[in-house]
C-alpha cells in the first residue's frame, strides 16, 4: 500500500515537473512572440477601431488601410532602395576585407599579430558619437552631407570588426592539414585560399554576411546624422506626430522594416548553436 | 622559399583591414581629440579657430546634464548587458536541459528567440512603445484587468529608464541564449554523468561545471552585448526621445544635441566624446583583462 502511494507521489511529481517545463516553454515563447504579434495585429486594425477604445487581441474587423498607406508612400520605397544599396555594398566590402584579414591572422604568425587583430576589433568599441563628430566636419568640407555614399565608410568601419571576428573564429576551426596537403600537391597559396578555404568557410561567410547585413539594415544613427533617409530613418520619423499617433500605420511600417532580417533567423540560429564562437 | 612567399601573401591579406581601420577609425579620433582643444562652432563657420586648451573639458565635466547623460549611458549599458546575459543563460539552460533532444521544438524556439535581435531597434522601439502605451498598450490593459491602475512606463521619470532597459533585455537575451547554448553543448557529457553519479544538485552543477566551463563564452557574450549597448541612440530616441525631461538621455543624444541641435558647440561635444571614449576603452580593458586571465587559467 505504502509502496503504491510513493510511486503515486512520484508519478505526480513527474507529471508536475513536465507541466512546469511545458509552462516555462510556453511562457518563453509568448514572451518573445506576444510583442511581435501585438504590433502585427495593430497594423491590420483601422485607426477608427484603435481610437474607439475597444480592445481585442484577435477578434476585430481587419483593415488593410495601414498597409495600403505604407505601400503607397513613395518615401518608403526610396528608403528601401537606399537601405538595400548601402547595406549591400558595405557588407560586401566589409566581408571581403574581413575574410582576408581573418585568414591572414589565423594562418600567419608575426610579431604583435594578436595586438593588430585586437586593434581591428576595438573599432567597434568607439562610441558612435566620437565617430560622427569628426566625420561631420570632413563631410561638410567635402560637401558630402546628404550624399548617399557618405554612409559607406562609417558602415564599413563598424562592420569590419564583426566580420573579422566571426570569420576568424570560423576559419580557425578549418583544419590546417587540408591546406597543407593541397600545398604538397602543388597548389599555390592563392589557389589554396580559393579552392580549399573559401568553399570550407562558405557557411561561415553566409552567416557573417547575413548578420552584418541585418546590422547595417537596421542602422539608424549615422543615416540620420549624415542626412540619408534610409528605411529606418523614414520609419523612425513617424513617431514625431504630436497630436494623435497613427499606430496602425506606424505598426505596418515597423513590421515592414523587420521582415527582411527576420528571414535570416532560421539559418542563423542553426549556425550560432552549432559551435561556440569566442575570441 | 615556399614558406616565405606564403608569408608575404598573408601579409597583404591582413594589411587592407588594418590600414582601413587606421585611416577611417584612428585618424578621425585624433581629429576629434585635436578639435576638443579648439573653439569650433558649426553655427559660426566664419569664426577663426582658436586653441583654447582644456576649457572645453572643464566646462563639460562640470555640466550637470552631461554628468546625468553619462550616468544614463552607464546604467543602460550595464543593466541591459547583465540582464541580457543572465536571462540568456537561464534560457540557454532551459533549452539545454529540456529541449536538447527535441530538434523540432528547439529549432522553432531558437528561430523565434533570434528574431528580436535581427529586428531593427526602430521596430523594437515601436513594439514596446505600443506595449507600454497607457491607452492602447497590452501591458496596461492586462494590468487593468487585474485591477491595477495605469502605469506610465515611459513618461514617469522614475521608471522610464528601467522600461527602456527591459526592452533592451527582451531584444538581446535570446541572442545571448543561443551563443551560450553552443557553449553548453560543447561541455563534455562525462562531467554531467559524473555529477549524476555523485548526486550533485542543479546548483552544484551550475557552480562547479557549467559556470567554469562557460566563463570564456560568458565574457565574450558580455563584451559583444556591451558593444551593442553603446549604440543606444536609436532605441532611446524613438522610445522616449531622452525624456521625460532628460531622464533617459544618453551621452550620444546629449552630445549630438550640443553639436548640431543646440548652439553648435562642436568642440565642446568633441571633448565629451573623448571622455566617453576613454571611459569605454578603460572598461573594455578591464573586461579583456579578466577574459585573458581566465584564458591563461584554462
Amino acid at each position: 500500500m505504502s509502496k503504491k502511494q510513493t510511486s503515486g507521489i512520484k508519478w505526480l511529481r513527474k507529471k508536475f515537473s513536465s507541466l512546469l517545463v511545458l509552462l516555462l516553454g510556453v511562457g518563453l515563447f509568448l514572451f518573445v512572440f506576444l510583442p511581435i504579434f501585438y504590433i502585427a495585429t495593430m497594423s491590420i486594425k483601422s485607426q477608427s477601431y484603435v481610437v474607439s477604445g475597444e480592445f481585442s487581441l484577435i477578434f476585430f474587423k481587419p483593415s488593410f488601410n495601414a498597409w495600403i498607406n505604407t505601400f503607397n508612400n513613395p518615401r518608403i520605397w526610396t528608403g528601401l532602395s537606399l537601405s538595400v544599396r548601402t547595406a549591400t555594398i558595405s557588407t560586401v566590402i566589409a566581408v571581403i576585407l574581413g575574410t582576408m584579414a581573418a585568414y591572414g591572422f589565423s594562418r600567419y604568425k608575426f610579431r604583435g599579430d594578436d595586438d593588430f587583430l585586437f586593434f581591428i576589433l576595438t573599432q567597434r568599441m568607439l562610441p558612435p558619437i566620437a565617430i560622427f563628430l569628426p566625420y561631420t566636419l570632413v563631410w561638410q568640407y567635402l560637401d558630402m552631407i546628404g550624399k548617399w555614399y557618405n554612409l559607406l565608410i562609417p558602415y564599413i568601419l563598424i562592420s569590419l570588426p564583426i566580420t573579422t571576428w566571426l570569420m576568424h573564429a570560423y576559419i580557425n576551426n578549418i583544419p590546417i592539414e587540408l591546406e597543407e596537403s593541397a600545398r604538397v600537391e602543388g597548389c599555390s597559396q592563392l589557389e589554396v585560399l580559393w579552392r580549399i578555404v573559401l568553399p570550407n568557410s562558405l557557411p561561415g561567410l553566409l552567416m557573417t554576411s547575413m548578420f552584418n547585413f541585418a546590422l547595417l539594415w537596421n542602422e539608424y544613427m549615422f543615416a540620420l546624422f549624415f542626412r540619408n533617409r534610409t528605411l529606418p530613418v523614414e520609419v523612425g520619423a513617424g513617431i514625431r506626430y504630436v497630436e494623435l499617433t497613427p499606430w496602425p500605420t506606424l505598426s505596418a511600417q515597423g513590421v515592414f522594416l523587420m521582415v527582411l532580417p527576420a528571414t535570416f533567423a532560421f539559418y542563423l540560429q542553426k549556425r550560432i548553436r552549432e559551435q561556440p564562437i569566442t575570441f | 622559399m615556399a614558406i616565405k612567399s606564403r608569408d608575404r601573401l598573408l601579409k597583404y591579406l591582413v594589411a587592407p583591414a588594418i590600414i582601413f581601420s587606421f585611416v577611417a577609425g584612428v585618424l578621425p579620433m585624433l581629429y576629434a581629440l585635436r578639435n576638443s582643444f579648439y573653439n569650433i562652432n558649426v553655427r559660426l563657420p566664419m569664426q577663426t579657430e582658436r586653441l583654447i586648451g582644456i576649457t572645453n573639458y572643464k566646462i563639460i565635466l562640470g555640466n550637470e546634464r552631461f554628468q546625468a547623460s553619462l550616468r544614463n549611458s552607464i546604467v543602460f549599458s550595464l543593466e541591459g548587458t547583465i540582464g541580457a546575459v543572465l536571462l540568456g543563460l537561464a534560457i540557454a539552460l532551459f533549452l539545454y536541459y529540456f529541449l536538447r533532444n527535441k530538434p523540432l521544438l528547439l529549432t522553432g524556439l531558437s528561430t523565434m528567440l533570434l528574431i528580436p535581435a535581427l529586428t531593427g531597434r526602430i521596430s523594437v522601439a515601436y513594439i514596446w512603445r505600443l506595449l507600454y502605451d497607457p491607452v492602447l498598450g497590452l501591458i496596461n490593459h492586462v494590468l487593468g484587468l487585474l485591477g491595477f491602475g495605469t502605469v506610465e512606463f515611459l513618461s514617469n521619470s522614475n521608471i522610464a529608464m528601467q522600461s527602456v532597459v527591459f526592452t533592451d533585455v527582451w531584444q538581446w537575451s535570446g541572442f545571448a541564449a543561443l551563443f551560450l547554448y553552443a557553449g553548453l553543448v560543447s561541455i563534455p557529457r562525462e562531467y554531467f554523468e559524473e555529477a549524476q553519479v555523485i548526486g550533485a544538485s542543479f546548483f552544484q552543477r551550475l557552480r562547479y561545471i557549467i559556470i567554469p566551463n562557460l566563463k570564456g563564452l560568458l565574457l565574450a557574450v558580455f563584451l559583444l552585448k556591451f558593444m551593442i549597448s553603446l549604440r543606444n541612440f536609436d532605441l532611446i530616441s524613438v522610445m522616449t526621445g531622452g525624456g521625460p525631461g532628460t531622464a533617459t538621455e544618453t551621452v550620444d543624444m546629449y552630445l549630438y544635441w550640443l553639436a548640431v541641435g543646440g548652439r553648435g558647440l562642436l568642440s565642446r561635444a568633441s571633448a565629451g566624446a573623448i571622455i566617453m571614449l576613454v571611459i569605454t576603452i578603460v572598461s573594455f580593458m578591464i573586461i579583456i583583462n579578466l577574459y585573458q586571465r581566465q584564458k591563461v587559467g584554462e
